[in-house]
């Protein structure tokens, strides 16, 4: 008869790695080609829009949760999913997977 | 040898206009923004294919497709009821022979994004779909 598979909780690993500086340190190395990608297909799509002063159009930044990539143009939104008047461009999006990486919508994005 | 990719909007296109549970939105599907607003319409575009095999032999096509309601009913209902049967009649995809194999229909996104470039807002949900496929 087979066992039975045993399945330990580990509620606080993910707190726990999550404060561990080089557990962000290898989510940003992660992330890199994808900011490399997502600069690039900014360019392309000719950002920047509507900038900020003095911020680039694609930043990476450590956050508690993890690492983010934010495009900063004022006109980010529209870039990203087009508009009757506009092709979407989808900069993000499609950076994150030319980076092999899985994008996972969420509401907070 | 190079296998080629496929021409993935018109493999949706015409997976949509003859999808016959679609027939009742009076729904027009192209890679282009209509003329006329009136109607409901359903934009597709292909914003990437990845190779993940050599020589092009199966790629993954990234695909955005906006769900517009029409002006007659501006309506959040009638914008998701839409873009719900989208999702319904691409499934599918992967039963169907046509010009190539389709091993997969992924939706990673379904989101409502009213338009505001019109006045007012026209609703819109903006599905995304990665489809695997192969010639």
């Amino acid at each position: 008869m087979a066992r039975a598979a045993q399945v330990t909780s580990l509620p606080v690993l993910a707190a726990e790695l999550s404060r561990q500086p080089s557990y962000k340190d290898e989510l940003e190395r992660r992330a890199r080609p994808a900011v490399a990608a997502a600069k690039l297909n900014a360019e392309q799509a000719g950002a920047p829009w509507m900038d900020r002063p003095a911020e680039p159009t694609i930043v990476m930044e450590r956050t508690p949760l993890g690492v983010r990539i934010t495009n900063t143009d004022f006109g980010a939104w529209l870039m990203e999913f087009g508009s009757i008047n506009n092709p979407p461009h989808g900069i993000l999006r499609r950076a994150i997977r030319a980076a092999r990486l899985r994008f996972i919508p969420s509401e907070t994005t | 040898m190079i296998v080629g990719l496929l021409d993935m909007e018109a493999i949706v296109i015409d997976k949509l206009t003859n999808d016959v549970d679609l027939d009742g939105f009076d729904a027009r599907f192209s890679t282009e923004t209509p003329k006329s607003f009136t109607r409901p319409w359903v934009r597709v575009y292909q914003l990437d294919a990845i190779a993940i095999a050599p020589n092009d032999a199966v790629n993954n096509y990234f695909m955005q497709l906006d769900c517009y309601a029409g002006s007659s009913d501006n309506s959040t209902l009638a914008a998701g009821e839409l873009a719900r049967a989208v999702r319904r009649a691409l499934h599918p995809l992967t039963e169907m022979a046509s010009e190539g194999v389709v091993n997969l229909v992924l939706f990673t996104g379904h989101r409502r994004s009213p338009d505001d470039a019109l006045d007012p807002p026209r609703q819109r949900f903006i599905l995304d779909v990665e489809i695997t496929a192969h010639p």
